[in-house]
Order: C-alpha cells, then structure tokens, then sequence
C-alpha cells in the first residue's frame, strides 16, 4: 500500500511542476531529485513526460474507453445490484466464434493452395491506396475491388487487396517481367514479394521488382522510403537500389529512406546484418542491429550512429516521429502525409526544433496548429498550399 | 479539480460528486490497466468492479490521496490476479516484450501524472475550450462565430486567451500534440 502511495505522491509532485511554475516546496525539491536520481529508468519516463511523448500516448489510449458509457454502468450497479458476468460470457461466445472462423478460413485456404496456383505477391490493403505498373506500360489502380489482367507471362489476379500471380505454362522461365508499385503522396501500401519479401511502402514512393525473381541476385530498385523484411537466402543477395545507394543483404529487416528532396540517404538495421554502398564510389559500410548508415548525397563519407529503432519504423503504423527536427525537415514529411505543398512566407532558417508523434489521423489543421502552439511558426491554408509566416 | 471536501462528499453519499470523481479518475485508471494488459473490455471489467467496491467503503475515505491509493492498489491487485490466471499469462508476456522496461510502478505514475495535466486542460472555461477546438479543425473565426451564435470578436479574444492559457499552464512541457 505504502509503495503505491509513494508514487502517487511522486505523480502529484511532477504534475504540479508541469502546471504551476515555481510553487513546489522546498521538500517536494528535494524529493522529486532523490526519486529521478534513483534510476534511470524514473529520468527517462520524466523526460518522457515534459517531452510530450507520454501524454500523446495516453490521449490515444483513453480514446478506447468511453467514460460516460462506463458511468452508466457504474451508476446501475451502485444503485441495485446485480452480476455484471454478462461481458465475459459474451466474450466467451466472440471467442468461439471467432475460432470457427478462422477454422473455416484455414479450410479455405488449403483448398485454394490445392489449385496449380503460384502466389507471387500479396499486397495488403485498407484504406491504402496505390498504383500498379505493368511491363507493357498498363497500369492499374489498387483497390480492393476483384479485378483480373492478363499480361505476357502471366494472369495477374488483384480480389480483397490481394495479388495472385498464375504464370502461364507456355512461356519460358527466362522472361523477367517488372512490376512497379507507386505509392501517391498521402497513401501507404505493403506487398509480398515472390520469394516471401515484406516490402512496407511510405507516401510517394515507388518500387520497382520483378514478378518472380529469376536466379543470382534479387534485385530491386526503390525510391522514397520502405522497411525490408527480406526472406533469406543465402545463394542470392537481395539488393535494394535506392538512388546512388546499394543495400546487400542474405535475410534481415531494415529501413531505407531515400526520397529524392531530402538531402541524406539513411538505411536504418533492426536484425541480422546489411552492407551498404555507395555507386561509383569506393565507399562501404557494414551495419548492425540498432546501426544507421547515412550518406549525404555527393558527400565523401558515409556517417554510422546508433538509433533508436522504434521510432525509425513509427511511419508504418502511422506515426510521424519527430526527434528534434527543424522546421525545414518536419514540413517535408507533413507535405507528403498530407499530399499539399508548402510557401515560405516568414523565416525559414528558424533554429526551433520539434519533438514528438503526429497520428496521421489527424487532420493537418490541428497539427500545424500545435506546431504554432509549441512556438512554431503560424500557418494558413489554402486549398493545398501551406503558407509559412 | 478534485480535493478533499469533495472527498467528504462522496462519503456521505453525494451521488454527483461520486460521478464527477469516477470522471476525472476513469481515464487515468484505464490507461495503467490497459498499458499491462492490452484489452479494453478486461480493463473496463476491473475498474468498473473496483468504483463498486469504493462505493461500498466510502464512508472510510476523508481525503483524496487516500481515494486514489485505494483504488490504485485494489485495480493493480486484480490486474496482477488475472495475469496468474495461466490462459493470459502468455499472451501478456509476449506483448510485454515490445513495451521495453516499462514497469507497472512507471505506468502508474504516468497514468496519474498525465491524468492530471489532461484534467487541467478540461477545465479552460467551456467556451474558450469550444473555440479552441473548432480552430484546430480548421475552423474560420466567422464559422465558429456563427457555429456558438457569439460575435466575430468575441471569437478572436478567447481564441487568443485560451492559447495563451494553455501556453501558460504547459510551458514546462516540450511538446504536447492532440490535445483538445
């Protein structure tokens, strides 16, 4: 009891620092200095917290719950009483269900893998949109309506945001046909490659690979940003080309940011193992877990640091981290979330710098509006122009 | 916000201050609950037994540190109760691994902590905190004048009051996104 009671003495002291200037005692001083020299732990959930981190956190975690709702219950059960098993019970049932569903799916998918079907690429959809270029110069918009196009070597079968590939019998092995998979400003798609790839595209980016990789190397050819999560084999590379840089890798997962407006190129390991080079040059490097490599473009070195992970593949579920970027850097990032383009009105060079998540469901009035709060610049749009005093 | 007499209150039996207590305490209990075990109807299901038990008790209570020890301490029993219960165990474990170290102790001092800074934002005057939060979606001063039925300037001045206000009362903090 008494521990608990502790930390919500500690809580009420870090609240009221963050609220009220100057008004903790001097005792309260002193113990909030004790409790953050503690662990480090207690100094990185405090910088957790003035940072803004947590409280973004906790906003999307109480959305999940109504209180009001919970208060009607609440005030039922205060005034008679009764059992309140009914949730589970119904979750019981949910359960059941659910796992006669899945039985039934499994079902179905052994007797679609019975048919002479070969799944080359399965790309994952939802609200995502994307375009898919075929080597005869068609292309076809992604959605997750059934569509059938047949191609030279194969009939390309596009049901629930999903790509079957059944490759015709009569046409050689040798044929390589390229697929590109365009990814528009505001959008973002995932697909898996022949040999089993994960590919996970961001907004305006693109990635050109082929329909079933033929022997030696894998390669693919990408711009913008993507994370990996290679298939290994060990008797062929998979090469990511993304501008001048080259990424070589057996079987791993990594980043690669590569958009042709930012100035850097950066390949960010989460496993295994990558070596990464730069075209025309003699310049290599080799990565590990947790390791970015990033290349100023024309630059005569390649910089290697150590990062946080988590925050290097946020995008993928929807999050714009920003670490303490400049102005100049998030409005890049937002004009592509957000598929408008940008003026400078006011001073571009402003050395303030930004710290936290952007959900992108959020729409981009309220988070230029915080940006402005937090001692940014103020904006105005109109119609999908962003203008910068 | 909350204090002491409102505790005093609730342990007579005042039903409106029993709801706004459970109003201003739901979000940050169900932040720590849902933080360790990732399901919602689960974490609803505790604190709602948890108020129950309060309500049985209050006249035991006279301040609100003591409240907020008791409910804290009887939602964290439950919590570590239902992770014995073998058939959770594993599937808590596995989504522990991707939250780091974060232990129940630090989940509960967030809670609290960003409990109260988001209480202290509900509480700008309700039409300055209206205003505000048309402005963020996008809202023309004219539009929310005529959206509330108050005039133009009207809109300007507490628009302008209620960003100063929160500028004020977070400066300590870097950076706060979603609010309001």
């Amino acid at each position: 009891m008494d521990n608990i009671r502790d930390e919500i003495e500690i809580a009420d002291i870090v609240a009221k620092k963050l609220l009220k200037e100057n008004e903790l005692s001097e005792e309260e001083e002193q113990q909030l200095r004790r409790w953050l020299e503690e662990s480090r732990e207690h100094e990185e959930l405090f910088q957790q917290v003035v940072g803004g981190q947590s409280l973004a956190e906790f906003r999307e975690i109480i959305r999940l719950s109504d209180p009001g709702d919970q208060w009607q219950r609440l005030d039922r059960l205060t005034r008679e009483k009764k059992s309140i098993g009914w949730r589970r019970w119904l979750a019981y049932v949910a359960g059941v269900a659910l796992l006669l569903s899945l039985g039934l799916w499994f079902g179905l998918k052994q007797m679609k893998e019975d048919k002479n079907v070969v799944r080359m690429a399965v790309i994952e959809s939802g609200k995502m949109r994307a375009l898919l270029l075929l080597d005869d110069g068609r292309k076809i918009a992604l959605q997750e309506r059934d569509t059938l196009v047949t191609t030279a070597s194969s009939n390309i079968n596009i049901q629930m945001g999903q790509v079957v590939y059944e490759m015709k019998d009569d046409v050689q092995e040798t044929v390589v046909e390229y697929n590109t998979i365009v990814v528009p400003r505001g959008g973002i798609y995932s697909l898996v490659l022949s040999d089993g790839t994960k590919v996970f595209l961001n907004s305006e980016s693109e990635l050109r690979y082929p329909a079933k990789f033929a022997g030696g190397n894998r390669n693919v050819y990408l711009k913008g940003e993507a994370f990996f999560e290679v298939t290994p084999d060990s008797l062929r590379p998979f090469i990511v080309n993304a501008r001048e840089m080259q990424t070589r890798v057996l079987g791993t997962s990594f980043n690669i940011l590569a958009y042709a407006d930012e100035p850097a190129i950066r390949t960010t390991l989460f496993t295994g193992r990558v070596e990464v080079s730069v075209n025309d040059t003699p310049l290599k490097e080799v990565l590990l877990p947790g390791m970015q490599a990033s290349w100023e473009i024309g630059s005569d070195n390649i910089g290697v640091k150590k990062v946080n992970m988590d925050i290097q593949s946020l995008w993928r579920d929807g999050i714009i981290m920003l670490d303490d970027d400049r102005l100049e850097s998030v409005m890049r990032m937002l004009a592509r979330w957000y598929n408008v383009t940008y003026e400078w009105k006011g001073d571009r060079n402003a050395r303030h710098t930004f710290t936290g998540k952007i959900n992108r469901n959020e729409d981009l009035g309220s988070v230029l509006s915080t940006l402005t709060l937090l001692g940014g610049p103020r904006f105005e749009i109109v119609g999908t122009t962003v203008y910068i005093y | 916000m909350l204090d002491n007499s409102h505790i005093e209150r609730v342990a007579k039996g005042d039903r409106v201050a029993f709801k706004k207590l459970h109003e201003e305490l739901y979000q940050r209990m169900f932040y720590y609950v849902y933080k360790i075990l990732h399901d919602k109807e689960q974490a609803e299901d505790i604190i709602q037994d948890t108020f129950v038990l309060f309500w049985g008790n209050r006249s035991n209570f006279n301040n609100l540190l003591a409240v907020k020890t008791y409910l804290y301490t009887v939602v964290k029993n439950k919590v570590l109760a239902l992770i014995r219960d073998t058939a959770n165990r594993k599937r808590i474990l596995e989504s522990i691994e991707w939250e780091e170290s974060t232990t129940e102790d630090n989940i509960l001092i967030s809670a609290e902590i960003c409990g109260q800074v988001q209480q202290a934002i509900r509480e700008l005057p309700t039409q300055t905190r209206r205003v505000i939060e048309l402005s963020m979606q996008e809202m023309t001063v004219e539009k929310i004048a005529e959206e509330m039925q108050i005039s133009p300037n009207t809109v300007k001045t507490l628009k302008k009051a209620g960003y100063q206000v929160l500028r004020e009362k977070l400066k300590h903090l870097r950076m706060f996104l979603f609010f309001l």
